[in-house]
């Protein structure tokens, strides 16, 4: 009898779509218990502060080192993108260039704690402690300081569920930031950690290292669902075949997915125009 | 009436820590399935009825808090605590070893059969991640998790004939 009533609720909250009655009684019930959820983190906190303070002090040294090297690297990154950006913005004011939706700029931002954390070997989704309430709808772009995190896939009346870049039913479409090679950044078939930057031709330079970012593009009738110029990682490693036209790109995310505490959920700010 | 009770509490509370401190438990790729302990645990201390009851209330509860696939938890955690109840009322009972070797097979059926109904349904179920990644680690992790729990849980639930206050028959014969 159990086991028909699982499956029944399987079958029917699969085929329905995300604004089905089902979904929208997880969503109620989701926020029900939100506040137990809240109250368990906050018990739990203390002790992850103190982990937190062990682990961090046993690997200051170390990171502290990497982080000067880093920091004078990015010193000289940043002087030759100053410059590069004036010149940008002087030919796009002559050209009158019109751009995509540009991150922070033509979004606002909606700061929200996670509260539940990404699990599990298959789906990778965490849940976080805002939705309709704060505006939040279905594919609305997720990020961190250090990049991408996902996008909205289902909306409850307090609580929102967040598609990471690590799930294997995600794509965004990307690019290299120093080349300008344009792909599509997803989770390999084959459940690796790491992700993938399909479709780009083995004609392009692409290097080890090489920034990887959100291409944001924009067509009359239909726009990316994420902002450009966001960052989604970095190239660990690539290889060409003489039998696949295109480059097996492996990317490095520069978030670290199992550790996130807050997200921003960016909400663009035509839609609150021209929004119901 | 107290016994339903009594279950209902624990396993609201296993959800909600299972959603919370739980998820973030991890060893490898896998982390401690605090759900499956609790609901193994229960099933072999009141038996099959029971288990397979708490196992549909607990996955339930998690897939509606975690935005899960509405049904799928509930699936395998019915069927999981169902046959540990069997085994706990048979071959099991009264046996030491039953509920590491019950958490043991239930978390290898359990991913398995979490793999297989997402290959149904034609989602991402990735075989290599979840054996060669996550199994090891949540195994582990159970492992280290169900002699606490079921030490707690027979504390605040008893086991199945406890309450009867009759000393064990043997037949010597």
């Amino acid at each position: 009898m159990l086991v028909l009533l699982s499956l029944a609720l399987l079958t029917v909250s699969f085929r329905e779509s995300s604004n089905g009655p089902m979904h929208r009684v997880q969503g109620y019930g989701s926020s029900a218990t939100k506040p137990f959820q809240v109250v368990a983190d906050r018990v739990a906190q203390p002790f992850e502060d103190g982990y937190g303070w062990i682990h961090g002090m046993l690997t200051a040294k170390n990171e502290n080192k990497k982080m000067r090297q880093e920091l004078e690297s990015l010193r000289q990154q940043r002087a030759r993108q100053k410059n590069a950006e004036a010149e940008v913005t002087q030919l796009e004011t002559l050209l009158n260039y019109e751009h995509s939706s540009r991150f922070p700029h033509d979004y606002q931002k909606v700061n929200v704690e996670v509260m539940t954390p990404a699990t599990g070997a298959f789906e990778q989704t965490i849940v976080i402690t805002a939705g309709q309430n704060r505006d939040i709808r279905i594919d609305d772009p997720v990020v961190v300081g250090d990049g991408l995190v996902g996008r909205i896939s289902q909306v409850g009346p307090t609580t929102s569920k967040v598609t990471l870049v690590s799930d294997p039913s995600f794509a965004a479409s990307a690019r290299d930031l120093r080349t300008g090679a344009e792909g599509i950044v997803r989770h390999p078939a084959t459940g690796s950690d790491v992700l993938i930057l399909d479709n780009v031709k083995t004609d392009q330079r692409v290097r080890e290292g090489d920034s990887i970012i959100t291409s944001g593009w924009r067509r009359p009738d239909l726009s990316s669902l994420y902002p450009a110029q966001v960052s989604i990682g970095r190239i660990s490693s690539y290889s060409r075949t003489d039998v696949d036209p295109n480059i097996q790109i492996q990317v490095e995310p520069t978030v670290d997915f199992s550790s996130l505490e807050a997200v921003i959920v960016l909400i663009p700010n035509n839609r609150q125009v021209s929004g119901p | 009436m107290r016994l339903v009770l009594k279950t209902a509490a624990i396993v609201f509370a296993a959800a909600i820590l299972q959603g919370s401190w739980f998820d973030a438990l991890s060893l490898g790729s896998g982390s401690a399935g605090l759900l499956l302990v609790v609901v193994v645990s229960l099933a072999l201390l009141r038996g099959s009825v029971l288990g397979a009851s708490a196992g549909f209330a607990a996955g339930l509860l998690f897939d509606i808090s975690t935005f899960g696939q509405l049904g799928l938890t509930s699936l395998l955690l019915t069927l999981a605590g169902f046959w540990t109840g069997r085994y706990g009322e048979t071959t099991g009972r009264d046996r030491a070893h039953a509920p590491f070797l019950s958490v043991a097979v239930i978390t290898v059926l359990y991913e398995l059969g979490g793999l297989l109904v997402r290959f149904l349904i034609g989602e991402p179920a990735p075989f290599g991640k979840l054996v060669l990644g996550a199994l090891p680690g949540e195994l582990l992790l159970n492992l280290l998790l169900i002699a606490p729990v079921y030490v707690l849980c027979r504390r605040a639930v008893g086991k199945h004939g406890d309450e009867l206050g009759a000393p064990e028959v043997r037949v010597l014969a």
